[in-house]
C-alpha cells in the first residue's frame, strides 16, 4: 500500500487551482471552455518539444538547439513548397530532415564524447544561421487551405496525446524507460550493467529532432509562414517546463505526468498574464521567476525536512 | 600524559545512535588502532575529531586543552589532521597545488602567491617520506601510492598533534604499505599520536601499540596489541566467533573461459588463461597491475587490441569493484537493482522480477526492510551482496568478482566467501580478483598472479603460499617506483596550443586571402569587436572552471546598456555620466549577486538560476526602456565605446586590463587556487576549508561587473541602444571559453586559452565580410560561425584522444 507523497504534481495542481482561482475572479470571460481552447492552439508545439526535452533531462543531458531544429525545418519546409515538391512529401522530408539534424547532435554527444551542453549550444548557433542562410531570411508563406486546415485544430492536439502517452508508457512500463532513468542516475554503473547507454542517447537526440520537425510543419501551418527567426528561445521554454515538472537537471528523475502539468502551468500562466496586464515583458519576468522559486522552494522544503529526525545510516553517508 | 582525551562522544543521526558515550585516550608517540565493523561508528569518530561534523555531546582535549568543533581548518588549527581516502585529491591539479591549497605562501605583500617556494616546500615535505618525483604534473598522472603520499605529506605539514589514517591502505601495493608504515612509524619518534583505522588484521599487528575495538558506536575493548590475537579482535568486533572458509573439492568441469593473446598496450600485454566450471580462479597481484583492466576487457566494457576471448555459453558477469560508480544504482531499490542487468527488451515483467529479488534476498541473506528501500540505504556488505544478486539473475556461465570483499565487515566477508564457494559448485566458472592474500590462497583453486600487465605465474592450492604468490607480484627489480604500466607520463600539451594555432591558421588564412587585413587599422577595429567577449569570455572562464555556468550575461548586459542609456541620454532622465555609469556597473554586480546567491545559498542549479534569469532580465530590460530605443547619448557617454587613448581605442585598453586582472586572479592568487580546487573536486575542496559560497559569490558577481563593463564599452559605440541589446551574447562568451580550451567539467582551463578563443571567433565573424562574398554572406554569418565552433570542438576532442593514447 503506498501512501501519498507530497510530489511535484501535487505542488503544480495547488499552484494551478490557485492561478485559476485567482484568474475567475480578475477575469471570468479567462475561464471559458471558448477562450481555452483558443488559447490552447498556442502550446503545442512547445508542448511537443518538452517531451524528447524531459528523457534528455532524464539522462542529465540537454538539448539546446530544439529551437534552431525548429526553424530549420520549418524553413526547408517552406522552400519545399517553393519548389513545388508535392506536399506530403515535403511532410515527410521535413521530419526526416528534423530526425537527422537530432541526429547529428547525437552523433557528437555519443561518438565523439562532446558533452551535450557544448554540442547543442554550438548547433543552436549553426541550424539558426542556416536557416537564415538557406531562406536568406525571408518569411516564406502561400500554403494550400486544405493543408493548413489539416494540420491545425484537433491534429497537434493528437498527435501531442499519442506522444505523452506513449512516452510514459515507455518510461513506466518498459526495459527502455528504465535504461533512461539508469543513465541518468549513474552512467558508469549503466555501461557496467550492460545497458547500451549509447544507444538510448543516439535515439533520444535523433527522437528530439523528429519531434522538432513535427513541430515545425504544425508552427508554419499555424503561422502560414517560414521563417528563420522562428521558434527562438523555444529550448528555455521547454527546459523550464521540464524543470518544472519536476526533473532534475543532474539526471535520474522525471515523470511525463509532472511535465504535463508543469506545460499548462506556464501555458495558463503566460496565457493569463498576456489577458490581464497585456504586457509581454512581465510574463518574461513571470515564468523565469516561476522556474527559480519552484527549484528554491522546494530545497527550502527538504531543508527543512532534513531537519527533522529519520534514519540515516552513518556509513553511506560519506563524503 | 594523554595527548588526546575523549569523554563521553556521541553523535546522533535522527534517531541514531552512530557513536554513544566513546572514550578513548591515545598517548603522544602512539600508534593507536581503531576497528570495527562498517557501521559500527569508526568514520563518525574521524569525522567528528577532523572537525567536518559536530558531536552531539562530549568533549575531546588534546594536551589538556578543549578542543572546539568548527571546521576541517579550526581542527588542523588545533593540530588534528587527517589523510582521507583517495577520494579526496585534485586529479586535475599538481602535487605542488594538492600539498599546499589554502596554506600557499605569498609574496609582495600578499599581492601573489610564491610558487618556487610552494613547489620547495613540497619537495621538502616529500623527501622526508622518501619519495621523489614530478611534482608540477596533475596527480592524476600519479600512481594511487603517490597521490596518498601527497595526502600523507599535507596532513603532516600542519603542527600536527594527532594524526588520523583512514584505510590509508586500502589502494596500495604491499611495498608502497611497506613505505608508508616507515613513514608512520618515523612520525611517532617525532611524538605525534596516530590513529589508525584499519580492517587488516595484519596491518593492525605489525604497526599498532594499541587497539581499540568498536561495535554499534560503543567502546567494547582497548588492549595493548601485544595482549591480544587477530581471533580475539574479530570475535570483538563481531560478537561472535567467525569460521575461516571451508576448503572445497569439486571436480572441474568443462572449460568455460578461454582467453588467448590478450594485449592492450599501455595495459596489460599477452595474457593467456582458462577457467572450467566449477573451478575458481583467483588473479592475484599489486593494484596497478592490470588485472581490473583485464576483467573488462573479457567483460567487453573496454576494446583490446590483439587476442581472443573465448566465452562457453556466451553468459558473462562483472561484479566490479566500486559499488558506487560501477555496481549498482545507490538511489534506486533493490528490486530494481536486482533486475537491471538481465536484457531485455520491450516490456518489464515486474510481478517475475519481484519475485527473483526475493529469492534473492533469502539466499544471500540480505538483511534489509524489503526489497523496496533503496541500496544505498544498506552497509557495504549487504550492498555487495546485492550487487551479486544482480548478476547472478543473469545465471551467467562466467562469473568475474573484482575485490569482492573490499570495505566490507568481516561477518559479511565470511558469508560473501562461503557465496562464492557454493556458486562455483553449481558448475559456474568464477575468476576472483583480490589484492588481499588471504582472500586469494582461501578462495582460488588456482591462483594467476599478475605483475605490470602481464602473467608472470601460475600456483595451484596445494603449492601456493604468501611467500611465493608475493614474490610473483613484486616487480623483479627495484627500480621504477611506478607500479602502472600505464603511467609512463607524456608531457601533454597546454591547452592554449590547440587554439593558438587554429588563431594563426585563421590569420594567415584571412591574410592570404587579402592584405589588407593585416592592416594596423583592420587589426584595431577588430579588436574593438572582439573586447565584449573577451571580457565577459574571461569572467566566464572562472565560473566554469569553479564548475559552474552563466548563461544570462548577454540578458544582463541588456539590462545594464539599458540602465546606462536611461539614466544617460538627454531624452530620458539626462544624469550626468559618472552616475550614470556607476548605475551600469552597479547594476552587473547586483545581477551576480543575484546568481550568485541563488546558486550558494539557494542551492538551485547554476543553469537553472541563469537560464531563468535570462528571461527575467529580458524582461526587466523591455520595461526599463519603455518600449523604444535610446536616443541622444551624451558624448562624454560616447567615448567611452569610441575614444582613443595613445592611439589605441579605449575599448581595446579595458579588454587588454580586464584579461590581465583575471589571469592574475586565476594564476597569480590563492582565490585562483581555489576556484581550480572547487571545479576539480567539490567536495574534498570543501573537506579542506575552501570558503566554496564566497568564491562562487565572489565569480558570479566579477562576471556581472563583466557584462556591465562590456556593456559600457559596447553600447556606446553605436548612437541609438535598442532593445535586443546583448541578446544570443552568452553564446559568444561561452563559446570562447571552450574553445579556448577550457573543461566545461570545471577544474581545468586558463584564461589565456579564453583570450585566444575570442580572438579567433572574432576574426572568423571579420573574415567573412572580407572574403567578399556578396550580400548572402551576411545571411550565412552564424551559420559559418556555429559551424567554426562546432569544428573547434571536434577538433579538441580528436587530439584528446591522440593526447590520451
Amino acid at each position: 500500500m503506498r501512501t501519498l507523497r507530497w510530489s511535484r504534481e501535487l505542488t503544480l495542481i495547488v499552484l494551478l487551482a490557485c492561478l485559476m482561482a485567482a484568474a475567475s475572479v480578475l477575469e471570468p470571460k479567462f475561464v471559458t471552455v471558448r477562450a481555452q481552447t483558443l488559447l490552447a492552439t498556442h502550446l503545442w508545439e512547445l508542448a511537443l518539444v518538452a517531451i524528447p526535452m524531459l528523457l534528455i533531462v532524464i539522462t542529465a543531458g540537454i538539448d539546446l538547439s530544439v529551437g534552431s531544429m525548429v526553424a530549420l525545418s520549418a524553413v526547408s519546409f517552406g522552400l519545399m513548397f517553393e519548389r513545388n515538391v508535392p506536399p506530403v512529401v515535403a511532410v515527410a522530408l521535413t521530419v526526416v530532415i528534423g530526425t537527422l539534424l537530432g541526429g547529428l547532435n547525437a552523433w557528437f554527444v555519443t561518438k565523439m564524447k562532446v558533452h551535450p551542453l557544448l554540442v547543442t549550444l554550438a548547433t543552436l548557433a549553426a541550424y539558426r544561421g542556416m536557416a537564415e542562410g538557406i531562406s536568406t531570411a525571408r518569411a516564406i508563406s502561400g500554403y494550400p487551405d486544405w493543408l493548413l486546415s489539416a494540420l491545425q485544430g484537433p491534429t497537434p492536439v493528437v498527435i501531442f496525446v499519442l506522444a505523452a502517452l506513449g512516452t510514459h508508457l515507455v518510461m513506466t512500463r518498459t526495459y527502455f524507460g528504465r535504461w533512461v532513468l539508469a543513465i541518468g542516475t549513474e552512467e558508469n554503473v549503466s555501461r557496467f550493467s550492460r545497458i547500451p547507454v549509447d544507444r538510448v542517447k543516439l535515439w533520444l537526440y535523433g527522437f528530439s529532432g523528429l519531434i522538432c520537425g513535427i513541430a515545425a510543419i504544425l508552427l508554419v501551418a499555424r503561422n502560414n509562414t517560414a521563417k528563420a527567426d522562428l521558434a527562438s528561445g523555444l529550448e528555455l521554454d521547454a527546459i523550464t517546463a521540464v524543470v518544472l515538472g519536476g526533473a532534475s537537471i543532474h539526471g535520474g528523475k522525471g515523470r511525463v505526468t509532472g511535465l504535463v502539468l508543469g506545460l499548462i502551468l506556464i501555458h495558463e500562466t503566460r496565457e493569463f498574464v498576456s489577458w490581464h496586464w497585456k504586457q509581454n515583458e512581465l510574463n518574461l519576468v513571470v515564468i523565469g521567476s516561476l522556474l527559480i522559486l519552484t527549484v528554491l522552494l522546494e530545497n527550502i522544503a527538504e531543508l527543512r525536512k532534513n531537519r527533522k529526525p529519520q534514519p540515516v545510516n552513518p556509513a553511506s553517508a560519506k563524503p | 600524559m594523554a595527548t588526546i582525551e575523549i569523554r563521553g562522544l556521541t553523535k546522533r543521526y535522527g534517531g541514531v545512535l552512530a557513536l554513544d558515550g566513546f572514550d578513548l585516550d591515545i598517548a603522544a608517540g602512539e600508534v593507536h588502532a581503531i576497528c570495527g565493523e562498517n557501521g559500527a561508528g569508526k568514520s563518525t569518530l574521524n569525522r567528528i575529531l577532523a572537525g567536518m561534523v559536530e558531536p552531539t555531546s562530549g568533549t575531546v582535549k588534546l594536551d589538556g586543552r578543549a578542543v572546539s568543533f568548527g571546521s576541517v581548518t579550526s581542527a588542523e588549527a588545533a593540530g588534528i589532521s587527517m589523510v582521507h581516502q583517495e577520494s579526496a585529491v585534485f586529479l586535475s591539479m599538481s602535487a605542488v597545488e594538492n600539498h599546499q591549497l589554502m596554506r600557499e605562501p605569498t609574496k609582495f605583500g600578499g599581492l601573489l602567491i610564491d610558487r618556487a617556494e610552494m613547489k620547495a616546500r613540497t619537495q621538502a615535505a616529500l623527501q622526508e617520506l622518501g619519495e621523489t618525483f614530478d611534482l608540477d604534473l596533475p596527480l592524476e598522472q600519479r600512481s594511487l601510492a603517490q597521490r596518498q603520499m601527497v595526502m600523507v605529506a599535507r596532513a603532516l605539514a600542519t603542527d600536527c598533534r594527532l594524526l588520523i589514517l583512514d584505510e590509508p591502505t586500502a589502494s596500495l601495493s604491499s611495498r608502497e604499505t611497506d613505505a608508508l608504515f616507515r613513514s608512520v612509524r618515523a612520525i611517532r619518534e617525532k611524538g605525534v599520536a596516530v590513529m589508525y583505522v584499519s580492517h587488516r588484521m595484519d596491518e593492525i599487528f605489525a604497526l599498532a601499540d594499541r587497539v581499540t575495538v568498536l561495535r554499534d558506536g560503543r567502546h567494547v575493548v582497548t588492549r595493548p596489541i601485544a595482549e591480544v590475537i587477530p581471533a580475539d579482535l574479530v570475535q570483538a568486533m563481531v560478537g561472535r566467533e567467525v569460521a575461516s572458509p571451508e576448503i572445497r573439492a569439486t571436480e572441474p568441469g568443462p572449460v568455460r573461459l578461454r582467453v588467448t593473446g590478450l594485449s592492450s598496450p599501455g595495459k596489460f600485454s599477452n595474457i593467456n588463461f582458462e577457467v572450467r566450471g566449477g573451478e575458481v580462479v583467483a588473479l592475484a597481484g599489486l593494484v596497478g597491475a592490470g588485472r581490473s583492466e583485464v576483467a573488462r576487457a573479457i567483460f567487453g566494457i573496454d576494446s583490446f587490441e590483439y587476442g581472443q576471448v573465448w566465452i562457453g555459453g556466451d553468459k558473462i558477469a562483472l561484479v566490479p569493484e566500486d559499488r558506487q560508480h560501477e555496481g549498482l544504482h545507490l538511489p534506486f531499490s533493490l528490486r530494481d537493482n536486482m533486475a537491471m542487468a538481465p536484457a531485455g527488451t520491450g516490456l518489464i515483467p515486474r510481478a517475475k522480477e519481484a519475485e527473483t529479488s526475493r529469492g534473492f534476498m533469502e539466499r544471500l541473506a540480505i538483511k534489509a526492510p524489503s526489497d523496496e528501500v533503496p541500496a544505498q540505504s544498506l552497509s557495504g556488505g549487504n550492498q555487495q551482496k546485492v550487487l551479486l544478486g544482480k548478476w547472478l539473475a543473469t545465471k551467467p556461465n562466467v562469473l568475474i568478482l573484482d575485490e569482492p570483499t573490499r570495505g566490507v565487515d568481516v561477518g559479511a566477508k565470511a558469508q560473501i566467501h562461503e557465496l562464492v564457494a557454493e556458486i562455483a559448485a553449481s558448475g559456474v566458472a568464477v575468476l576472483v580478483i583480490s589484492s588481499e592474500l588471504k582472500e586469494v590462497l582461501g578462495l582460488g583453486d588456482r591462483i594467476l598472479v599478475m605483475r605490470e600487465g602481464q602473467i608472470s605465474g601460475e600456483l595451484s592450492r596445494q603449492e601456493a603460499t604468501q611467500e611465493k604468490v608475493l614474490a610473483l607480484a613484486l616487480p623483479s627489480e627495484t627500480l621504477s617506483e611506478l607500479a602502472p604500466p600505464t603511467t609512463v607520463p607524456k608531457k601533454s600539451l597546454r591547452p592554449e596550443v590547440g587554439v593558438g594555432g587554429l588563431l594563426i591558421a585563421t590569420l594567415a588564412l584571412a591574410a592570404g586571402l587579402n592584405p589588407q587585413f593585416l592592416a594596423v587599422g583592420n587589426i584595431l577595429d577588430m579588436l574593438v569587436k572582439v573586447a565584449p567577449a573577451l571580457i565577459v569570455g574571461c569572467a566566464m572562464t572562472l565560473v566554469i572552471l569553479a564548475r559552474e555556468i552563466d548563461i544570462s550575461v548577454g540578458s544582463l548586459m541588456g539590462l545594464c546598456a539599458a540602465c546606462l542609456g536611461v539614466a544617460c541620454s538627454t531624452d530620458r532622465m539626462g544624469l550626468p555620466v559618472p552616475v550614470g555609469v556607476s548605475i551600469c556597473l552597479g547594476v552587473g554586480v547586483l545581477g551576480g549577486l543575484i546568481n550568485g546567491l541563488l546558486v550558494t545559498f539557494g542551492r538551485v542549479p547554476s543553469i537553472i538560476v541563469t537560464l531563468g534569469m535570462l528571461t527575467i532580465l529580458r524582461g526587466v530590460t523591455e520595461r526599463t526602456m519603455g518600449g523604444k530605443w535610446i536616443e541622444k547619448l551624451p558624448d562624454g557617454l560616447r567615448s567611452f565605446g569610441t575614444g582613443n587613448w595613445l592611439g589605441l581605442p579605449l575599448s581595446v585598453l579595458m579588454a587588454i586590463a580586464f584579461a590581465l586582472f583575471t589571469w592574475w586572479l586565476a594564476k597569480g592568487t590563492r582565490f585562483g587556487v581555489q576556484v581550480f580546487a572547487l571545479g576539480s573536486n567539490p567536495s574534498a575542496a570543501r573537506l579542506r576549508g575552501v570558503p566554496e559560497h564566497r568564491i562562487k559569490l565572489c565569480v558570479f558577481m566579477l562576471t556581472g561587473l563583466a557584462a556591465g563593463i562590456a556593456a559600457l564599452f559596447s553600447a556606446t559605440q553605436l548612437q541609438v541602444i535598442e532593445s535586443g541589446f546583448g541578446s544570443g551574447f552568452e553564446l559568444v562568451a561561452i563559446a570562447s571559453v571552450i574553445v579556448g580550451g577550457t573543461s566545461i567539467q570545471g577544474g581545468r582551463g586558463t584564461v589565456l586559452g579564453t583570450i585566444l578563443g575570442a580572438i579567433t571567433l572574432g576574426i572568423v565573424s571579420t573574415v567573412l565580410i572580407f572574403l567578399k562574398l556578396g550580400d548572402s554572406a551576411t545571411y550565412w554569418e552564424r551559420a559559418i560561425q556555429g559551424g567554426f565552433i562546432l569544428v573547434a570542438i571536434l577538433g579538441d576532442q580528436i587530439w584528446r584522444r591522440r593526447a590520451a593514447r
